[in-house]
């Protein structure tokens, strides 16, 4: 499976150092979640790894390739405030993303096995700016897997979701994992992170304090705790 | 490149076409926009048989040349927003990411983000070139209007290449770059205008830059030349051009500038004074801030609420305080040319006239009413004072600048003319003036909130009733002057008071139809 590799990824806000040298890697049919306090500097890691915020320093390589300016095409980012144009309707967001990432025939079959196996053949022909964020979150997701982009970020994709709309999410990623696509998390729902998540990277003032498995990290730390108190003692 | 050219038509094309839908689904709305685009039709058929127009006068010297420089520093002050990192290209968040992740060259990208800008700009500018047919013969108003476009086009299209050159060379590097283009354009116009003043004063070179022929090419280019049109468009296409060489890269600058303009458009819902300025906020302990709110109590604390804003945003003042400092160099510039005439009352009627015209107007396309961020909170509604007055203090706050910068414009035409009574009758007005333009966007507010709808036909709704409730007070004013010819200040005075009830009646209407509907209006005015 191929792997993504951050390396040593810095990112200054003037004299703030939101993110310093900070490494990790995912693998393809894996979902890593990125842990850490507010200010962390996991939407910053996330916004320069989409191509969207130009780093200081560091290098993206996708399968020992190294990313450039457009690694937009290999990393989607799906925000905390999923988007999409709100005067183009859900079948619309596919017919574009099909046109603009040149996609062979036979995508609209594709599409509309996504739409339903997301539950949304009855928001077909509704406008973005009628969605609501759960459905927006799924226009997004259906629209970055038709365009077969390998790697997809969730920035705190479950906030303001209710538990059905959270189960379904979790649903939907691990079917990305599934199907080899290299998935990585943001998200303050530790026990979310414990259920979903194979490895965590925890970051603390823009730096990897930690990474691996829960388990490695309980081991690590010398406890059981729960995510949660492990969590607070690796970031105290 | 072809197919990334026809799926960035999709997005435009299909986007377009369901905006259209959307608008046309309420009935009311279609019925308003087909009204206004009637009369423009009107308008242009009664121009093209050449009904009541006006052909377009040369423009003599210095301030035909003065115009050109003006609009050379206006490129240098918005290259110089660009190198400051204030570019809205992207049109959202998402349109960054769906068009970052495709397959489109960036270079396209970044192509199509400038004739989008560029695209966006000239429809805004469609009402003001609309306007001109109704000043001048068809003829005349297609040489204005392809002036204006291609003007326009080369202002929008040195955002990219700006954007470009801060990122290689740095941000003071680019606003150093700027800076001389705008100085290029300030230096000249002082000059120029030194030869307004008595010799005694007037700068040397002015001869010189006369000789330019700048004045010669702004006449031409308004006037229809077609060498000067096509020079001019000449100069647009390399521009634009220029966004496909260096647009390579740029997607994190893009992105970057975007969200800081989406941001502060949101915040430009509230502040609604339609300039594309950024303001920052700083937290400023205030002597006048306390002071103004010992002397503002109950709904009036809203004034107060404005007040505490202006005086934490230094760009805020920024803006104010060049808005005063131009509107004083026109007034004193009008009282300079009605002086120099030979039929001084004329003159000043007809500047007066024009001014107040283009007041109305450009404040009613400049800017949109929005009350989002006050009527969605519950603090708004925690007061039990009547929303009305609420209103009324709410359009006093958010006037008081426009109001201040006219009045002192005013001030400066009565000092040039030495004429007090200028003053004294003017400033007055013009502080009615602007409440009126304000009380009537509330109206319109309350009947289509969306902010799309009041920057688009609503600005001519707004414009032609502002017009039509200012008759009142007209027709009071000129009866008492014709009763009492010999005390004019009875007539002014009675003319404000009357405009100021039907200021205060308009709000009373809007603030009904608001009442108890504060998230609706909220969520209506973004849609």
């Amino acid at each position: 499976m191929p792997v993504l590799e951050v390396n040593g990824l810095t990112k200054r806000f003037g004299n703030k150092v939101a993110v310093d040298g900070v490494s990790f890697e995912v693998r393809g049919g894996e979902i890593v979640g990125l842990l850490g306090p507010n200010g962390a500097g996991k939407s910053t890691t996330f916004l320069c790894a989409a191509g969207l915020l130009r780093p200081d320093s560091g290098s993206f390589l996708w399968d020992g390739i190294e990313l450039g300016s457009a690694r937009g095409q290999t990393i989607a980012l799906i925000p905390e405030t999923p988007d999409v144009y709100p005067m183009l309707t859900v079948w619309e967001h596919m017919v574009f993303v099909a046109k603009s990432c040149r996609l062979k025939d036979g995508w609209e079959e594709r599409a509309k096995e996504l739409l339903t196996g997301f539950g949304m053949n009855d928001q077909r022909d509704t406008l973005g700016a009628a969605l609501s964020k759960g459905m927006r979150q799924k226009t997004l997701v259906a629209a970055t897997v038709l365009a077969a982009t390998p790697v997809i970020l969730f920035d705190e994709p479950m906030i303001g979701l209710d538990p059905l709309g959270q189960r379904e999410l979790r649903e939907i990623i691990r079917n990305l994992r599934a199907h080899g696509k290299a998935v990585v998390i943001s998200t303050h729902m530790l026990e979310q992170a414990q259920v979903i998540c194979d490895r965590v990277v925890i970051l603390k003032n823009g730096r990897t304090i930690a990474s691996g498995t829960f388990e490695e990290l309980q081991a690590r730390a010398g406890t059981t705790a729960n995510a949660e108190d492990l969590f607070l003692e690796l970031t105290r | 490149m072809i197919a990334g050219l026809r799926a960035l038509a999709y997005l435009e094309y299909r986007q377009i076409v369901n905006r259209i839908r959307e608008t046309l689904h309420r009935p009311g709305r279609a019925i308003l926009y087909l009204g206004v685009l009637g009369y423009f039709i009107t308008v242009s058929v009664m121009r093209t048989h050449g009904h009541r127009a006006f052909p377009l006068i040369s423009i003599p010297e210095p301030y035909a040349g003065t115009l050109f420089f003006a609009y050379i520093t206006l490129l240098g002050i918005m290259m110089y927003g660009a190198a400051s990192g204030i570019v809205g290209a992207f049109s959202s968040a998402s349109d960054a990411r769906f068009l970052s992740g495709s397959a489109i060259p960036e270079r396209l990208v970044a192509l199509w983000l400038q004739l989008r800008r560029s695209g966006m700009s000239i429809a805004r500018m469609l009402f003001t070139v609309v306007l001109y047919a109704l000043v001048f013969s068809s003829g005349t108003s297609l040489g204005i209007a392809l002036a204006v476009i291609g003007a326009t086009i080369v202002a929008t299209a040195t955002a990219i290449p700006m954007l470009k050159l801060r990122s290689i060379a740095g941000t003071a590097a680019a606003q150093s770059f700027a800076s001389v283009i705008a100085a290029a354009g300030i230096l000249p116009m002082i000059v120029l205008l030194s030869t307004l003043t008595p010799k005694a004063i007037t700068l040397p070179w002015a001869a010189f830059i006369e000789r330019l022929g700048t004045g010669y090419a702004f006449n031409a280019l308004f006037g229809g030349n077609a060498v000067a049109l096509g020079a001019l468009f000449a100069a647009a296409f390399c521009i634009v051009a220029l966004s496909y060489f260096t647009g390579a890269g740029l997607y994190p600058e893009l992105y970057a500038s975007s969200l800081r303009v989406l941001a502060f458009n949101a915040r430009q819902a509230r502040v609604n004074t339609g300039f594309s300025i950024e303001h920052k906020y700083e937290h400023r302990e205030s002597r006048s801030a306390a002071a103004v709110s010992h002397f503002f109590r109950g709904p009036w604390t809203i004034i107060w609420k404005e007040w505490i804003a202006f005086v934490r945003s230094p760009s805020m003042q920024r803006v104010f305080y060049f808005g005063l400092l131009m509107c004083a160099a026109v007034g004193a510039l009008f009282g300079h040319l009605v002086a120099g005439s030979k039929n001084v009352v004329e003159e000043a009627l007809g500047l007066a006239y024009m001014a107040g015209n283009m007041i109305v107007i450009f404040v009613a396309m400049g800017s949109a009413i929005g009350l989002s961020s006050d009527i969605s909170k519950p603090l708004w509604w925690m007061g039990r004072d009547p929303l009305w007055i609420r209103l009324a203090a709410w359009t006093v706050g958010t006037s008081w600048r426009f109001s201040a910068c006219l009045g002192v414009g005013i001030a400066a035409w009565a000092l040039a003319l030495h004429a007090g009574f200028i003053a004294a009758a003017g400033i007055p007005v013009a502080v009615t003036l602007m409440l009126h333009l304000r009380a009537v966007g509330l109206v319109i507010y309350s009947i289509f909130p969306s902010t799309i709808d009041q920057r688009g036909p609503l600005a001519i709704v707004r414009a032609m009733l502002t017009y039509l409730f200012a008759a009142p007070p007209a027709v009071v004013g000129t009866l008492l002057l014709i009763m009492q010819p010999s005390k004019p200040g009875i007539a002014i005075v009675a003319g404000v008071a009357c405009s100021l009830v039907e200021t205060l009646l308009l709000i009373t209407w809007a603030a009904r139809r608001i009442a108890g509907q504060g998230v609706a209006f909220a969520r209506a005015e973004a849609m």
